[in-house]
């Protein structure tokens, strides 16, 4: 074997080692924000909504708080109580610790909301997205780098019919081509 | 495994090497001044602020459930919110800091008239912004405040 080859051999391989866990991690992570970004789920928090009827009722001027503590004592949620306001004066919105109330101030009608955060999908995205940025942006960086790495040493190691030079190519040719069509037909016409 | 040491091992320098300085890239300093103000005084002359290190105040109306990237303050009137972005100093904002009252520290920002388009056309983009939210306006002004630091009162 040549040594170009056992070299990129090396590097295909340790980088592999090295990065197998970030390529876990954004996969999934990227599988999570596709979806999010369709619009499917959000993959940072689990939000349940329960609709309820109250018997908080009438302008905002006149709505007084033992009316807001009181309809929270029906549903069990007044020790989680924050704080209320009202965005007009047909609309409360009620603060909880573990997620918020609406209601319609001309029909009464309440909508709960619980907010919790999605384990494990919370920490991936919290990565993929460069959050904690600084020193995690240009760990990535190097991430992406290696990828790019990957991709590369992965054309040579095979040799003959069924390498890059062979069949390869046209995998390879396909694999661009699919990208390149939806921006194409998305974007420039 | 003494190659891969190595390789892991310039992995870990190039990052660190790359790591801000706390003393000289700090944005606030001991003769930083950063002067309160109150949010009905910054919507009423927002250039005015430009630049500005400032601290404000108000009560967290919403916490941006895509990312946690920003989110909107008001003092008492529901009409007048502001927005509050993060910073390289804060990863994002925790949705439990909805109903509090925070104080904010950070610089506040203009954006210029493209600036501001390009960010409205993302947000419309975003489907699950329905425009009727009480923060709607704060959402697409054209200037917001780049928190540093913040503290529940």
């Amino acid at each position: 074997m040549t040594r170009w080859r056992r070299i990129n051999r090396w590097l295909h391989r340790e980088l592999g080692y090295i990065f197998f866990g970030m390529t876990i991690i954004y996969g999934i992570s990227g599988i999570a924000l596709n979806h999010h970004v369709a619009g499917h789920w959000n993959p940072s928090l689990v939000m349940k909504t329960d609709t309820l009827q109250s018997d908080i009722v009438g302008a905002s001027e006149h709505v007084k708080q033992t009316q807001v503590k009181q309809f929270l004592e029906t549903i069990a949620e007044q020790k989680n109580l924050k704080h209320y306001y009202f965005p007009d004066s047909l609309s409360l919105y009620v603060y909880l610790d573990n997620g918020h109330i609406t209601v319609d101030l001309e029909s009464g009608e309440a909508t709960l909301t619980k907010v919790r955060k999605r384990p494990f999908f919370r920490e991936i995205n919290f990565l993929h997205y460069n959050k904690p940025k600084k020193v995690w942006m240009y760990f990535s960086d190097i991430y992406a780098l290696s990828m790019i790495l990957l991709a590369i040493s992965g054309l040579f190691l095979v040799r003959g019919r069924k390498g890059v030079a062979g069949r390869g190519v046209w995998v390879v040719m396909i694999g661009i081509l699919i990208p390149l069509v939806f921006i194409a037909w998305h974007l420039w016409f | 495994m003494k190659t891969t040491s190595i390789l892991l091992f310039i992995c870990l320098l190039v990052t660190s090497c790359n790591q801000p300085s706390n003393k000289s890239d700090k944005k606030t300093s001991s003769s930083d001044v950063i002067t309160k103000v109150e949010l009905a005084d910054i919507l009423k002359k927002p250039d005015k602020f430009n630049g500005k290190q400032i601290k404000v105040q108000g009560l967290v109306t919403h916490v941006c459930k895509h990312g946690g990237q920003k989110l909107f303050i008001m003092s008492e009137d529901p009409d007048k919110q502001i927005r509050i972005n993060t910073s390289d100093d804060i990863p994002e904002f925790d949705i439990e800091l909805e109903g509090s009252t925070v104080e904010f520290s950070g610089y506040f920002k203009k954006l210029t008239d493209v600036e501001t388009e390009a960010m409205n056309q993302d947000t419309d983009e975003m489907h699950y912004h329905t425009g009727d939210e009480s923060h709607a306006e704060a959402e697409k002004a054209s200037y917001h405040l780049e928190a540093h630091d913040f503290k529940k009162i």
